[in-house]
This record gives C-alpha cells, structure tokens and sequence, in this order.
C-alpha cells in the first residue's frame, strides 16, 4: 500500500468513529423532540368548543323568541345562520373528542339540538300562519325544555372533558418528568459516548500514524545503516524490507544498486589483480633471472657481463617496486586497499621491521635508534601495512639524512591513539614544499631514489586504517613525521589468545 | 619413482621457466602444468618426489589441486610445497590442514625454495 493511502486510511478511521458518534446523537435528540408532544393542545380546543356551542344554544334560543315575537324577516336570518354554525361547531366538536362517554353525551346534545331546530321550524310555520300566541306556547313548552337539554349534555360533556383535560395534563406533566429525566440520561450518555469516542479515536489514531511511523523509521534506519555499509565497502545481504510502499521501493532500488556496486567493486579487484599479474610475473622472473646469473647459476661471468646483469636486476627491482606501490596506491584511491586486521604488538613490529633496514642505515653511517614510548601497547592492523609505512618512512628518512646523523623511531601512546615518530637530523624540507609531500610524484629533492610514491603510500595507509600522518620540519636541522593510528576497539580475548602475527 | 623429480604447478609462465632452469641445473627431473588439471594429470603420470603449487591460479585453485593430489593414495606422502603472494595466516593453516608439506610465501629467491624442497624431501626419505 503507497504511503500517503495509508495516512488516509488513518484518518478515516478517526473522522468516521467520530462522524458515527455525531449521527447518533442527533437521532437521539430528535426522538426526544417528538416524545415532547402532547395531545393536551386537542383537549383544550374541544372544551372551548363546547363552552361556545353551549353559549351559542342559550343565545341561539334567545334569538329564536325575539324573532317570533318581532316577526323581524332579519332576526330570522341571523337565528339560521346561528343555528347552522352550532351544527358545524358540533362535528368538530365531534372530530376533537377522544372517549365514547364524550361522544355519547354530544350526540345527544346533538340530537337534542336537532330537535330544538325541528321545534324552530314549527314555530315558525305557525308564525307565518300568524298564530303567533300558538307559536309562542309552542316555543315555551318544547323549546325550552330541548335547549335545557341541549345545554345540560353540553354540560356533562364539557365536566368530562374538563375531567379528560386534568388527566392529559397530569399525564404530561408526568409525561415531562420523565421526558427530562431521559433528556439527563441521554445528556450523560451522549457524554458519555462523545468521550469514549473520542478516545478511541485519539487511540486510533495515535496507534495508527504510531504504527505507520515505527515502520518506516525503522525501514529508514535499517536503510541507513545499509547505506553506511556500502560505504565502507561492507555491505553484503540485501535488505528484507518488502513492503510494497515508497520505502519498499527505495530498499529495492537500493539493493539493486548495491549489487550493482559490488559487481563493479568486483570488476575493479579484478582489473587490479589482473593487472598485478600480468605486470608482476615477468618483472619477476626477469629480477630472479638477472640475481642467478649474477650468482653465476648459469656458468661463470665476466666482470663487464657482471655489470651489465647488476644493472638488468637493479632496474627489475626497481620497476618492480614502482609497480607493487602504484598498485597499492590505486588500490587504495578506489577504497579497494584489502587489510586482513589482527592485533599486534607494535614495538615488537616494529623494531623487526628495523633490524632489516640496519645495514642500510649503517652502510651510511647513520645511527638507527628505536624508542619505545607506550609500554609495548597492542594495535589493531594490518601489520604488514604497518610495517610498509614504517619503512617507507626510515627509508626516505635514510635517503635524507647525512653521514654521522641520527634517525629515531619512537612509539607514544595518547588514550585514544598510538603515534609513531619518524625523525631525522637531515636536510629538511623547505616549508613552500612541506604541504606537498604526501601527494604523488612530489619529491622534495629529485635524484636520491625512491619512486616518489612513498609518502603518498604512507598516507594511503594510514587513512586505510582510520589514522593520518602528519610532518614538521626545520629546513637544514631536519623533519619529524608522525603516524597517527587509532587503537581500535576493546581486544577481544580470542584475537588475544591467538596473537594476528604471521 | 625417481627421487629426482620435481613438478611445478603455476599460471606465471616466467617464474616456471626461471624454476625449471634452476631445478634441472641442479640435477632434478622437471615437469612443468600451467593449470591445476595438468598438474594433476602430470601428477599421477610421473609420481614426482615434491610438487610446487601456486595458490592463486586461474583455473582451479592451489587448494583443490591439493586436495586432488592428496585423494591419490600413491601421492599421500608426496612433498607438497604451496607457494602464493597471500601471506594471510588463515590460508597458510587452511593449506597445512589440507595436507601442505609447507607454505613459501611469494616473492621468494629460487634456491631458497630448492632448499626447502631438499629439506622435505631428505625428511621424506628418512621417514
């Protein structure tokens, strides 16, 4: 899964638990809402009603009497129209009732009703006839008795509705109460939900861009410390990193690129070995040869062919050297110097590697001394490397130094490092020169031997193996050259019990 | 068996020639493989007193033409000197585990190897 696919789904997560939790709530509200209506606003309407048509009844009853009395065509109409409207107040009187007793007590006010309209009619057939006094009793004796009808059911029904109106009401009242403890409860629950959701959310959330976080940190370390490794040269298995993300992508580019490195590494080691053979076989044999002529395996020698061999050797030798250090030296530019480590004393190395030098020194009359500064302290190294520098020091110092001068070795140790010091009582090196002298074919003073690669072989090795090499000199008094080398980690008891000498 | 043959085993065709001419100055029987499968061959044909194998050849390596001609019960005791540029400890003990009589490291002064080839091949006869 892509990486920005990923933080989405993480999102997500969070943004519907809490759109979830939201929803929820309102629905909860919203069915609270509807509870809180009541059929109280029912009741009340019917009981005006009543106490209207009621009123309307004595009224309509009043007006019917004047109109027989007035014979007015006017009071006749209203009358009707009175009449009429009780008659439709009545059905929706009807329509708001809720109990039978209700609707048993309107239909007789409405029959009732009905009646004192049918009494009406007579009246006032009896009126138009002009039989006003018959007229008159008729409304007396019928009439009244159906409008005391009329108004005692309104009566009785109005009481029952008044009785059903006080239930209603008690029972919402009621009904309130427990509205308002749900609303508490579901305030609390809401609450209650919100919070739980919220955390969840906040967990989620946390432990989802927590989880993406640790696995790509630990992707990105894993791939840093590849990276280190290829840089050092050391890196062997591929990464198992498989996810199918970016930072799955970038570990497999980057094996492929480190597979892809290690075969030209490979290529490279190859071409120089190749090269070192091919250049080193036949200087060889041409060295060997020309020292067992000389050493008459051939048969016996002539002085001048003597000569001519010496000098065939001495070439030989010489362009052998040339080619071991312009080797070493590529070797090492390419970061392909191999060093097989182990630890050694160094003094002891030291002083061995000096002892085959003595008859150089001696030879010309220069006197080789060797310190020991540290206490026989053990490096972790590649001694025959060590020794090389070592070497190739005294031997510049040597070339350097004249008759009845001094060249010191000595060794020092630091807490962290161990130096050896290289001085001479030579003929110094002119400071405009002196930043120059570990760089490659870079003599200070042409025509003493040497291949001009000494130095820069001595430097070569020296950052090989972590350290440096430094110089101070006096022109005319001498020069002092310092190898730096740390002195790596703790021993390791196996390396102790089985000391890295050859 | 003629106790004076000598095989070389070695890819440097010039360090061959230089041995062979110093090894038949001083009386040996040479035979020369520039490859380990020769040298093998050359091995079993001629059943040479002492063998000089390079390490490092393009071919096979100086270790299994070791094993090889240690394998061969005919050349179980046969002196076998490796020779190689690598002075890494580890693959000194690994070629004298092997059966390596000894180990010249490169460069070495030709007679100077004769006379450690002498030195094993007097042990040898004395055993």
């Amino acid at each position: 899964m892509r990486l920005p696919i990923k933080i989405f789904l993480a999102c997500s997560l969070v943004i519907l638990v809490l759109a979830g939790v939201a929803i929820w709530s309102l629905v909860e509200v919203a069915r609270l809402a509807s509870a809180e209506r009541s059929v109280t606003v029912r009741a009340a309407e019917a009981l005006r009603l009543q106490v209207a048509v009621r009123e309307a009844v004595m009224e309509a009853s009043r007006l019917e009497m004047r109109n027989l009395v007035f014979g007015d065509p006017e009071y006749a109409a209203v009358s009707s129209a009175h009449a009429a409207r009780i008659a439709q107040e009545l059905d929706r009187v009807d329509a708001l009732v809720t109990s039978d007793a209700e609707r048993t007590r309107l239909r007789q006010a409405a029959r009732a009703f009905d009646n004192f309209r049918a009494i009406v009619a007579r009246a006032r057939g009896l009126r138009a006839q002009g039989d006003v006094k018959r007229a008159e009793a008729l409304m007396q004796s019928a009439g009244q008795p159906v409008v005391a009808r009329v108004v005692s059911s309104m009566d009785r029904l109005v009481r029952l509705t008044q009785t059903s109106l006080d239930r209603t009401q008690t029972e919402a009242t009621e009904a309130l109460g427990e509205t308002r403890t749900a609303i508490e409860r579901l305030r609390v629950r809401t609450l209650t939900a919100v919070t739980a959701a919220m955390v969840l959310a906040v967990l989620a959330a946390l432990s989802g861009t927590a989880a993406i976080a640790v696995r790509l940190t630990r992707s990105l370390r894993r791939l840093s410390e590849a990276t280190k490794a290829v840089a050092e040269g050391a890196f062997r298995e591929p990464l198992p990193i498989k996810t199918k993300d970016e930072v799955g992508e970038l570990a497999q580019s980057f094996n492929r690129m480190a597979v892809r490195l290690r075969e030209i590494d490979q290529l490279k080691e190859q071409f120089y070995a190749t090269v070192s053979h091919e250049l080193r076989s036949p200087l060889n044999a041409m060295r060997e040869s020309a020292r067992l002529i000389e050493e008459r395996a051939a048969g016996p020698l002539t002085d001048k062919q003597e000569r001519l061999m010496s000098i065939v050797r001495r070439s030989s030798e010489r362009l052998l050297r040339l080619v071991n250090e312009v080797l070493d030296l590529s070797r090492a530019s390419a970061g392909l110097l191999p060093l097989e480590r182990g630890w050694f004393d160094l003094p002891t190395v030291i002083a061995r590697a000096l002892d085959e030098l003595r008859p150089q020194a001696e030879q010309r009359g220069i006197a080789l001394r060797f310190e020991d500064g540290a206490g026989s302290p053990r490096v972790y190294g590649d001694q025959d490397r060590v020794v090389q520098m070592v070497v190739n020091l005294v031997a510049n110092a040597l070339r350097f130094t004249p008759s009845g001068g001094s060249v010191t070795v000595r060794v020092l140790a630091t807490r962290a490092d161990l130096q050896v010091l290289v001085e001479d009582t030579g003929s110094g090196i002119r400071s405009d020169l002196l930043p120059h002298v570990f760089e490659r074919f870079r003599q200070a003073h042409s025509g003493r031997g040497g291949t001009g690669l000494g130095l820069a072989i001595v430097r070569a090795m020296a950052e090989a193996h972590g350290g440096r090499v430094t110089v101070e000199s006096e022109e005319g008094k001498g020069s002092r050259f310092t190898i730096t080398l740390p002195r790596g980690a703790e021993e390791p008891l196996a390396a102790a019990a089985a000391p890295g000498t050859r | 068996m003629t106790g004076k043959t000598i095989l070389i085993i070695d890819n440097d065709e010039a360090l061959v020639d230089v041995q062979s001419f110093y090894f038949s100055e001083h009386g040996y029987t040479v035979y020369t493989a520039l490859d380990g499968d020769e040298g093998v061959e050359l091995a079993v044909r001629h059943r040479p007193a002492a063998i000089v194998c390079d390490v490092i050849m393009g071919k096979m390596h100086g270790f299994e033409v070791l094993q090889a001609l240690r394998r061969r019960p005919e050349l179980a005791r046969t002196v076998v000197v490796m020779t190689s540029a690598k002075a890494y400890k580890p693959d000194i003990m690994r070629a004298l585990e092997l059966g390596a009589t000894d180990y010249v490291v490169k460069p070495f002064r030709t007679d100077e190897l004769l006379s450690v080839l002498e030195r094993h091949l007097v042990a040898a006869t004395e055993a």
